[in-house]
C-alpha cells in the first residue's frame, strides 16, 4: 500500500511562507517603517521646518488620537464610498466576465467597449456627475469605474485559460454548461480572482478618494484637500496615515477571504466536518 | 447481465484533420472499428499517432471530417462515454470523496445514496481514510484510483482510456490493471484503452487494435484469447509471450519502431 | 585697428543676444536693474486679475524694472505656502486666507488689496420666490465645502432676522454653476458676482445678488496682494515697485477696458471674450475705485474682521491681524 504523499501543486501555499505569515512577518514588516518614521522625526528635530509644511510623525500621532472623532467620521465616508463601488464594480464585472467568456458575439459587441471606457477620464467627467446624480453617489460610481476593468479583463483570461482536460473530462461524464461553469471554470478561476480583487481594492480607495476632491463635504480625499487649504497639513497626513490602513486593511480581508475560499492550496485534508454540499 | 446488441460503439471511417504550422494535417485517415457492449479494447501505436484526438472524437467533444460515430446507433454522444486522461483530471478543490460522489451527473435527490456507494467503492480500492483529503495530498497512483472510482460512480456506459497508468512505476501500475480488470468484469463498460505497453494491452484487452503513425490508420487487429483474470505472472507464460510476439510484428510492420 | 572694430560690435551682439536669453522673451531691453520676481495667482487668469496682466501688458511691470512671472497654482493654499517658503516672492489670496495662514504660523503678510470688498456672495435664481436672505428658510443652498462658506450664509440669513437651521445647504464643490442653472439647487454661496453671474446668466438664468457686506458680513478685501516677512525684510523696494505698478495697471484697464479684455483673454484661452468683457466692466470699477486709493487696505478692518473669523470657529488659532496686513509700501494715490 502506498503511503500518502505531500505532490507540490503549483500554486500550493509552502510551509515556509505560511509561517513567515505569523509573529515574525508581522514584526519584519514593521522594521521598514519604523526606520522611515524614525528618520522623519529626526530630521524635523534637527530641521525645524515649519508645521504647515512638514509636521513631525509625533504630532501627525497626536491627531490621530485627539482627532480621532473627526477623522472616523471621513474615514467612514471613503469606506463605504470605496466598497460600494467595489461591490458593484465585482458584480458587474464578473457577469461581463461570464457573458463575454460564454458568446462570442457578446465578445465581440463589448469587450472592445470596456476597453475603451477606460480612456475616458472619468474624473474629466466626476463634477456634471455629482450635479447629476448627487454627491456621495458619484463618488461610488468613480470608484466602481476605476475598479471595473481589472475585474473584467482577469475574470475573461482567467475562464478562458481553464485547464482543458478538466472541462473535457467533465464533458465527457454529461456535465452540462452551467455545471461546469460552477464546478470546474469558477473555482479554477478564484485564485487569479481574489489577486484581481486586491488590486481592485486599492484602485476602488484611490478611486473614491481622487472622487472626492471634485465635490462632496466628506471622506479622506476631501478632508485632506480641505485641511491642505486650511494649513492644517499634520490633519492631512493624519488623512493620509488613515487611508494607508485602510488600503492595508482591505488587502488583509482578502487575503483572509484566500485562506476561507481556497482552503486546498493550503492544507492537505479538508479542516471541518461538514455535510457535503451538492 | 444480458449482452446489449445495442450499445455498440462504432466509429467508421473517420477521418480528422488538424489545422497545423503548414496547412492542414490529415491526423485520422479512414479508420473503422467496432467495440461491442461489454467488450475490452485496446489501441496500440506510436506516440503523436493520433490517439488522443480519436479518444477526443469518440468521447464527442469533437466531431469527424468524414465518417461518423455512433453510439447505439446514434451520434448523439457526449456524456454517455467518460474518459480517463493520464493527469487524473480530478478537481483538486474537491475533496476525494466529492470528486467520486458528486459527479455531472449526480441528482441533489441521489446525493445521499452516492455518497454511500462513494464510500464503498473507495474503501474498496484501498482508499478508505482518505475521503476528506484532497487530490494533491495524495500520490499519482492513488489519484488514477479515484478517478477510477469516479468512473463506475458516473455510471457510464463506455469508458475511453488515455494512456491512464503512463506516470505511474511498474508495481502501481500492476495494482490498477487489477483494480480496472476487477471494475470492469463486475460492471461491464465498452472499453477502449490506448496505450505504448503491450503488456498492459494483452493483460486487459479482448482485442488489441494496431494504429500507424500519423495519419493514423487501423493495420492490424488481434484478438486475444487468454483466460481470465490475468495475474502478473501470466506475462511470463508461453501464450501471452506468442501474443506479444506477433504484437510485435505488427508493430514493426506498421512503422511503430522505426 | 580692425581687431576692435569688429570686437566691440560683437561684443555688444553677444550682451544683448544674452540678456534677450536671460530675460526670455521681452520686448523691451531691460535695464541692469531688472528684478525677477514670480507671482502666483489665486486661480486660472480671469477678469480679476485685469489690473495684474494690463501692468504686463502695458509696460508698467517693465518700466519698475520688473520681471514678473505670473503662475497659476494647484490650490489657493498653495500659493502663499509657496510664498511662506520663499518660492515665490508674491501671490495674489483672499483676507481670510491671509488670516488663516498667519494664525498658523506662515509668515505672510498682505500689502495691498486689488478688491477692497466681498466679491463672494449670496446668488439666488429669481424664480425661486427669494426676494431676501430670510425667504432662503426652507431652500437649498449650494456651497463649496469651505467652512467660511457656512458661516457666511448664515451670518447673511440672520442679518435679515432668518434662522440659518431652516437653510439647506448642499455641498457642490466647484460645480457652483452648473449646479444652479441646472436648478438643482436654489441659490449659492462661494460664487462671484462679479465672474460667475455674467456667466450664469450669459446660460439664459436670471439671478439675484444679496450683497455679503451689505447682509451682516464684516467689510473684508476679497483680493489681496500678499508677501512674506522675509521679501519685506530684504527686498522692501520690490515691494514698492510691484504695488506702483499694479496702480498703474488699474488706471490704464479703467480708461482702455478693451486693452485690458484682451490681455486677460490672452492669458487665458478658455474664456469666452465676450464674457470677459462684462466681467471687465464690471470689475474695473473695484480695481479703480472712486471712493478711496488705489490698492488701499485698512489693517483696523483686518483686525475687525479677524474677530468675526474668531467668534464663527473659523480661525482655531488666535491672530494679531496687525501681523497680517500693512499699509506701508502702498503707491502714492
Amino acid at each position: 500500500m502506498s503511503t500518502v504523499q505531500r505532490v507540490p501543486i503549483a500554486g500550493a501555499v509552502p510551509r515556509v511562507a505560511l509561517r513567515a505569515a505569523g509573529a515574525q512577518g508581522v514584526l519584519l514588516a514593521l522594521a521598514l517603517p519604523a526606520i522611515g518614521l524614525a528618520l522623519w522625526e529626526a530630521w524635523v528635530l534637527v530641521f525645524s521646518p515649519p508645521p504647515w509644511l512638514l509636521p513631525a510623525p509625533s504630532g501627525i500621532g497626536e491627531v490621530l488620537w485627539t482627532d480621532r472623532g473627526r477623522l472616523w467620521f471621513h474615514a467612514q465616508a471613503t469606506i463605504g464610498e470605496s466598497l460600494i463601488g467595489l461591490g458593484i464594480a465585482v458584480v458587474a464585472g464578473l457577469l461581463l466576465a461570464v457573458a463575454i467568456t460564454a458568446s462570442r458575439t457578446t465578445e465581440r459587441a463589448v469587450y472592445p467597449w470596456v476597453v475603451a471606457s477606460q480612456t475616458v477620464p472619468i474624473l474629466a467627467v466626476a463634477p456634471l456627475l455629482g450635479v447629476w446624480v448627487g454627491f456621495g453617489t458619484a463618488q461610488v460610481l468613480v470608484a466602481a469605474v476605476f475598479c471595473f476593468f481589472p475585474i473584467v479583463v482577469i475574470g475573461v483570461d482567467t475562464f478562458r485559460s481553464t485547464d482543458r482536460q478538466l472541462v473535457d473530462t467533465a464533458r465527457s461524464m454529461g456535465a452540462s454548461r452551467t455545471w461546469i461553469w460552477r464546478h470546474v471554470t469558477f473555482p479554477a478561476a478564484l485564485p487569479a480572482l481574489l489577486s484581481g480583487l486586491k488590486l481592485a481594492a486599492v484602485f476602488a480607495v484611490t478611486g473614491a478618494v481622487v472622487a472626492e476632491y471634485i465635490g462632496t463635504d466628506r471622506g479622506l480625499g476631501f478632508l485632506s484637500e480641505l485641511t491642505t487649504g486650511q494649513f492644517e497639513t499634520v490633519v492631512t497626513f493624519a488623512a493620509v496615515a488613515w487611508l494607508a490602513a485602510i488600503g492595508l486593511a482591505y488587502f488583509a480581508l482578502i487575503s483572509l477571504a484566500e485562506r476561507l475560499l481556497v482552503p486546498y492550496r493550503y492544507r492537505p485534508v479538508r479542516r471541518h466536518r461538514r455535510s457535503l454540499r451538492p | 447481465m444480458t449482452s446489449e446488441p445495442t450499445e455498440r460503439l462504432e466509429c467508421r471511417h473517420v477521418s480528422f484533420a488538424r489545422a497545423g504550422a503548414e496547412g492542414l494535417l490529415l491526423v485520422l485517415d479512414d479508420l473503422s472499428f467496432t467495440v461491442d457492449h461489454g467488450e475490452f479494447v485496446a489501441l496500440i501505436g506510436p506516440s503523436g499517432c493520433g490517439k488522443s484526438t480519436l479518444l477526443s472524437i469518440l468521447a464527442g467533444l469533437e466531431e469527424p471530417d468524414d465518417g461518423e460515430v455512433l453510439v447505439s446507433g446514434s451520434p448523439d454522444r457526449l456524456g454517455t462515454l467518460t474518459l480517463m486522461p493520464q493527469s487524473d483530471a480530478l478537481l483538486p478543490w474537491k475533496t476525494v470523496l466529492e470528486n467520486v460522489a458528486r459527479g455531472p451527473r449526480i441528482t441533489r435527490a441521489d446525493a445521499g445514496a452516492a455518497t454511500e456507494r462513494a464510500r464503498a467503492t473507495l474503501a474498496e480500492f484501498g482508499l478508505g481514510g482518505f475521503e476528506r483529503h484532497y487530490p494533491h495530498a495524495l500520490s499519482g497512483g492513488m489519484r488514477q484510483r479515484v478517478a477510477l472510482a469516479r468512473a463506475v460512480l458516473g455510471g457510464a456506459r463506455h469508458w475511453l482510456l488515455d494512456e491512464p497508468f503512463g506516470a505511474l512505476d511498474a508495481f502501481t501500475r500492476a495494482h490498477l490493471h487489477r483494480l480496472v480488470a476487477d471494475a470492469w468484469e463486475r460492471h461491464r463498460p465498452s472499453v477502449v484503452l490506448v496505450t505504448h505497453d503491450l503488456d498492459e494491452a494483452l493483460s486487459l484487452a479482448d482485442r488489441v487494435l494496431v494504429s500507424s503513425s500519423r495519419p493514423a490508420r487501423i493495420v492490424a487487429e488481434l484478438a486475444v484469447d487468454l483466460p481470465r483474470p490475468r495475474p502478473p505472472e501470466l506475462t511470463t507464460s508461453p501464450e501471452f509471450t506468442a501474443y506479444k510476439r506477433e504484437l510485435m510484428g505488427h508493430l514493426f510492420a506498421s512503422g511503430a519502431f522505426a | 585697428m580692425t581687431r576692435r572694430r569688429v570686437a566691440l560690435p560683437l561684443l555688444l551682439l553677444l550682451a544683448v543676444a544674452a540678456l534677450a536669453i536671460a530675460c526670455g522673451g521681452d520686448d523691451e531691453p531691460a535695464s541692469s536693474e531688472t528684478e525677477h520676481v514670480e507671482m502666483i495667482l489665486d486661480w486660472f487668469p480671469n477678469a480679476d486679475h485685469a489690473s495684474i496682466y494690463t501692468a504686463q501688458e502695458a509696460g508698467h511691470f517693465s518700466d519698475a524694472g520688473l520681471d514678473v512671472k505670473l503662475t497659476v497654482p494647484s490650490d489657493p493654499a498653495a500659493a502663499l505656502k509657496q510664498v511662506g517658503t520663499g518660492n515665490a516672492e508674491f501671490a495674489i489670496s483672499y483676507e481670510p486666507e491671509v488670516l488663516l495662514a498667519r494664525s498658523e504660523g506662515v509668515p505672510v503678510v498682505a500689502v495691498g488689496a486689488l478688491v477692497t470688498h466681498p466679491l463672494n456672495s449670496v446668488i439666488v435664481r429669481s424664480d425661486r420666490g427669494i426676494s431676501r436672505p430670510r425667504d432662503l428658510e426652507g431652500k437649498t443652498v449650494g456651497a463649496t465645502g469651505l467652512p467660511s462658506d457656512k458661516s457666511l450664509l448664515q451670518t447673511v440669513v440672520r442679518a435679515d432676522g432668518g434662522d440659518p437651521s431652516k437653510v439647506t445647504i448642499a455641498n457642490v464643490g466647484f460645480t457652483l454653476g452648473p449646479a444652479i442653472a441646472s436648478g438643482k439647487v436654489d441659490a449659492l454661496i462661494g460664487a462671484y458676482w462679479n465672474i460667475e453671474v455674467p456667466e450664469i446668466e450669459d446660460k439664459g438664468v436670471a439671478l439675484d445678488v444679496f450683497r455679503l457686506e451689505q447682509n451682516g458680513v464684516p467689510d473684508y478685501d476679497e483680493l489681496v496682494v500678499v508677501t512674506s516677512d522675509a521679501v519685506i525684510e530684504k527686498n522692501p523696494r520690490a515691494v514698492r515697485r510691484v504695488l506702483a505698478a499694479l496702480r498703474e495697471g488699474a488706471l490704464t484697464a479703467r480708461d482702455d477696458q478693451a486693452l485690458a479684455a484682451s490681455a486677460v483673454l490672452a492669458a487665458n484661452e478658455d474664456l469666452n471674450a465676450e464674457l470677459v468683457a462684462a466681467q471687465v466692466e464690471d470689475t474695473v470699477p473695484l480695481l479703480a475705485p472712486e471712493d478711496e486709493p488705489i490698492l488701499n487696505v485698512e489693517p483696523t478692518a483686518w483686525v475687525g474682521y479677524a474677530e468675526w473669523m474668531r467668534a464663527e470657529g473659523l480661525l482655531k488659532k488666535p491672530v494679531d491681524a496687525r501681523d497680517a496686513v500693512t499699509a506701508e509700501f502702498l503707491p502714492e494715490p
